[in-house]
């Protein structure tokens, strides 16, 4: 009896230590001056290439291993899914993910969809290590803001987190419609 | 009884000499294969504003190398600003006529959105007067117990527009070329890295025609 809750205890641990961390909870912030929230009705989404959310980690021997952080495809479906279901129109766009100016990259789509609201995503760090025991972990940050219109200026802003030991993509889209949801924006 | 034990000592005696010439063997690969054979500073990419054709003539350089998640003591594996500093204003500054100011604003913990509304910048500004700011911003790192290689956004801002007119993806790898390599904690010195990363940027401001 001793032993098998022994056993236990020890599976136990093992599993809690195995057991990924929870994801960080999408923040958001208000612009101190910003204008009062408006209804989205047009929503252009612009996120990083699919190449952002994957990290070169050192494996054994000077090798490296890609691994899979963030799936930015995952991501734009579910927002697109959520806001949807709220009534809002969405277009999703790609940043060529390595931009000097912005707009001029979206000048196209800003012109054909003329969105009510821009949702802008932008990886801020990327970092990947390993333990010389072998252990690798990979983990980026994102900050997200929003626009009204063709506004230069976010209305509000906020940031995310992802590791490589569990997809956060859907968790991440759905708080982040949650954070707009509750500040007024649907 | 001690017979035993001598003849039990001479068996033990090869295999305990093949386990340590195999330890030997392991490290040796290990190492040899940790050795980077890459280059010290690689440019990934680089972008210029083709309508842009002003040159530097005052420029702010601005280090902001402070990654979310990296602990303190793989930060003494990044190359500092007394560094570039030195590499600066001996490959750029000098030989183009270039007048040059620097200011860090990295700080462990301190996540910085944007380095031109940072108090020391704009401070430094107020003064220097600049035409363009430099900011050289640590955008992905890779650690295994000490910091291994990070990237490098540099980019260049015109002050009196306030545009994004230039930038360039740099990886330093402090790995390569070293079989071993001194280990963070001991806060190394970078000024070989830091003269290669400023011959990088150079080669980079001269191809856009920016020097």
């Amino acid at each position: 009896m001793i032993r098998r809750t022994f056993l236990a205890a020890i599976l136990a641990g093992g599993m809690s230590a195995c057991a990924p961390p929870p994801p960080r909870p999408v923040t958001l912030v208000a612009a101190p001056d910003g204008p009062p929230p408006s209804k989205i009705q047009k929503l252009l989404v612009w996120l990083p290439p699919t190449q952002a959310g994957e990290l070169n980690v050192p494996a054994a021997f000077g090798s490296t291993k890609r691994v899979h952080v963030f799936d930015f495809s995952a991501f734009g479906d579910e927002l697109r899914r959520q806001f949807e279901g709220h009534g809002v129109q969405v277009l999703i766009g790609t940043s060529s993910g390595f931009e000097l100016d912005r707009a001029d990259e979206q000048r196209k789509l800003r012109a054909q969809f003329r969105p009510t609201h821009r949702l802008e995503v932008d990886v801020s760090y990327r970092s990947a290590e390993s333990t010389m025991a072998g252990s690798a972990r990979g983990a980026a940050g994102f900050l997200w803001r929003l626009y009204n219109g063709e506004d230069a200026k976010p209305v509000r802003a906020g940031a995310f987190s992802a590791n490589a030991q569990q997809d956060y993509s859907i968790a991440s889209a759905d708080g982040l419609v949650k954070r707009l949801d509750e500040a007024g924006y649907l | 009884m001690g017979k035993t034990t001598r003849a039990a000592a001479k068996r033990a005696a090869p295999s305990c000499a093949r386990f340590v010439a195999w330890l030997l063997m392991i490290f040796a690969t290990a190492a040899l294969a940790g050795c980077g054979g890459g280059a010290p500073v690689t440019v990934v990419q680089s972008k210029k504003d083709e309508s842009y054709t002003a040159k530097l003539q005052r420029v702010m350089v601005v280090r902001d190398f402070y990654l979310t998640g990296m602990s303190e003591v793989p930060m003494n594996g990044l190359v500092r600003l007394s560094e570039i500093k030195v590499a600066f204003d001996t490959k750029v500054a000098g030989p183009h006529g270039v007048q040059a100011d620097y200011v860090d604003v990295t700080e462990y913990g301190k996540v910085v959105r944007d380095v031109r509304r940072e108090p020391a910048v704009a401070q430094a500004m107020g003064t220097f007067r600049p035409t363009h700011l430099l900011e050289l911003k640590a955008a992905s790192a890779t650690e295994k117990a000490s910091l291994q290689r990070y990237t490098v956004d540099a980019g260049l801002y015109d002050i009196a527009s306030g545009k994004l007119v230039w930038r360039s993806q740099i990886v330093i790898d402090n790995m390569a070329g070293h079989l071993m390599r001194v280990g963070d904690r001991l806060a190394p010195a970078h000024q070989d890295e830091a003269n290669l990363f400023v011959d990088a940027l150079r080669s980079q401001l001269e191809a856009a025609g920016l020097l």
